[in-house]
């Protein structure tokens, strides 16, 4: 990923400034982002017109003033302005609403959120994950944003020493590969930096909305009722086994006492219909549940983070 | 203000690592060979809540909280460990931000409602232990149902 990139002026902009029309537009869409992110508090956004107003001048003088940026020698008359290539347009610039690097990994995420979301619509309860939501949570993982070494390594932060998530999702285990798909799986085996670590991520975080719901479920593969009788020297799992179903498709269809199960008599008259166990999944978490689960509990305010970052988010791109 | 909230959050969980550590070497040594707790992760909170009664055996269950070091914000691996008379690991039960309180004969009540899978019930905020393999069936009870200390002394 290349460096932030600061938009070129081809004069200044603000009070009694050259006011060029397309620099002005720059300038105004900026502020309104830098009004979205909360860096300036008093202040809503104003059109995107190109004509320099005074609210656009106050708005500059706002924000040079919260940013503790200094007036210019030469700007005797404290006018409130933006020079091209000024600090006040590098830190504008910085907003992540703004700056295009704090978006690298959209294409990722809406392409993986995509696939998991047609993929588990006929799971009860399913809700398609708004992919703005993982995008929130990538801000929230790595805060300094696209300037922290994290970024690039580890976006989603999955996969960080003594982290049990990447393991679950590489080898399937605890029934993630009811999710996860195997192909995802394997890829994941041969590299989890930047967009493999939002994969991970985001199969981390479908893996955890299942996660409660994770149930054995008994499927019946033939309904036939058979009988056989306890052989002696036997016990009912491995009876059970032998006949192709399970003890508790032998319990239910025979009316034996699940207390009694180990005091059968030899000969009894075992009724069942071929079946076996199969793990699947009877429901799913809400989002915001999911999320807090994907932090583990490690940090109780998590949640509200993202929600914070999601909000700014949702008001810049659209779902 | 940030530095002085870590400060008291690294007095916090090195206070608490040292309870495990130091003075519960054996239980941290039967956590670690079980993979229940990871030298990666900081050991932030390890106690003994209660004990679970079956029949004439008592099960100890702990409260093990661990944090994964992140750049921004730690992720959180918190587990209710079961050990058995023996002090093997019997059963782990993850948790997110829930907490188990007490005991009371073959149940744990818990702060919160959790669910686990393949449970039986659930969510619930008491969980019951069945069977050898300590299966597990959440229930729900109504705090103001429980009694208080000076009704308890009745």
């Amino acid at each position: 990923m290349s460096g932030l990139v600061i938009p070129k002026l081809s004069g200044s902009v603000g009070d009694g400034a050259v006011n060029a029309p397309e620099d002005v537009r720059i300038i105004q869409d900026l502020l309104n982002k830098a009004i979205l992110n909360g860096e300036l508090p008093g202040f809503v956004q104003g059109p995107v017109n190109g004509k320099a107003s005074g609210e656009t001048t106050r708005m500059i003088a706002a924000y040079q003033n919260l940013r503790g940026i200094p007036i210019p020698r030469g700007n005797k008359s404290r006018k409130a302005v933006i020079e091209p290539e000024s600090r006040t347009l590098m830190l504008l610039a910085k907003n992540p609403l703004a700056d295009e690097r704090w978006s690298e990994y959209d294409a990722v995420v809406q392409e993986e959120v995509d696939g998991y979301n047609q993929r588990l619509r006929n799971v009860p309860g399913f809700v398609d994950l708004d992919w703005r939501w993982v995008k929130a949570m990538i801000w929230t993982e790595v805060k300094a944003g696209p300037d922290s070494p994290a970024w690039a390594e580890r976006p989603m932060q999955i996969g960080n020493p003594g982290d049990p998530g990447l393991k679950v999702i590489q080898n399937g285990l605890d029934h993630s590969d009811l999710v996860v798909p195997e192909a995802v799986r394997i890829a994941l085996k041969s590299g989890t930096t930047g967009g493999a670590n939002v994969r991970a991520g985001v199969a981390y975080l479908y893996h955890r909305a299942a996660y409660p719901y994770y149930k054995q479920t008994e499927i019946v593969d033939n309904p036939t009722i058979e009988t056989s009788q306890l052989a002696a020297g036997t016990t009912l799992t491995a009876e059970a086994s032998k006949l192709g179903t399970t003890v508790d498709e032998i319990v239910r269809q025979s009316g034996l006492d699940p207390a009694k199960l180990s005091r059968l008599q030899v000969g009894t008259t075992l009724k069942y219909r071929k079946a076996h166990k199969a793990w699947q999944i009877s429901g799913w978490l809400a989002w915001e549940q999911a999320i807090r689960d994907y932090n583990g509990g490690g940090d109780s305010a998590y949640v509200s983070k993202v929600s914070r970052a999601y909000a700014k988010i949702a008001s810049c791109w659209s779902r | 203000m940030k530095t002085v909230r870590w400060f008291i959050f690294l007095l916090a969980t090195t206070a608490a690592f040292a309870q495990c550590t130091a003075d519960r070497p054996e239980l941290t040594k039967t956590l670690l060979d079980a993979k229940v707790i990871d030298l990666d992760r900081v050991l932030a909170h390890c106690s003994h809540t209660c004990d679970l009664r079956f029949g004439g055996d008592a099960y100890h269950v702990l409260d093990v909280r661990e944090l994964v070091k992140n750049v921004s914000d730690p992720r959180g691996v918190n587990q209710i460990v079961i050990l058995d008379p023996a002090w093997k690991v019997a059963k782990t039960i993850p948790y997110i931000d829930e907490r188990p309180l007490f005991c009371r004969y073959d149940q744990v009540f818990i702060l919160g409602k959790m669910r686990i899978p393949d449970s039986i019930g659930g969510p619930g905020n008491v969980i019951v232990f069945r069977g050898p393999d300590l299966d597990v069936e959440f229930r729900n009870v109504e705090w103001a149902s429980l009694p208080t200390l000076r009704e308890s002394k009745k």
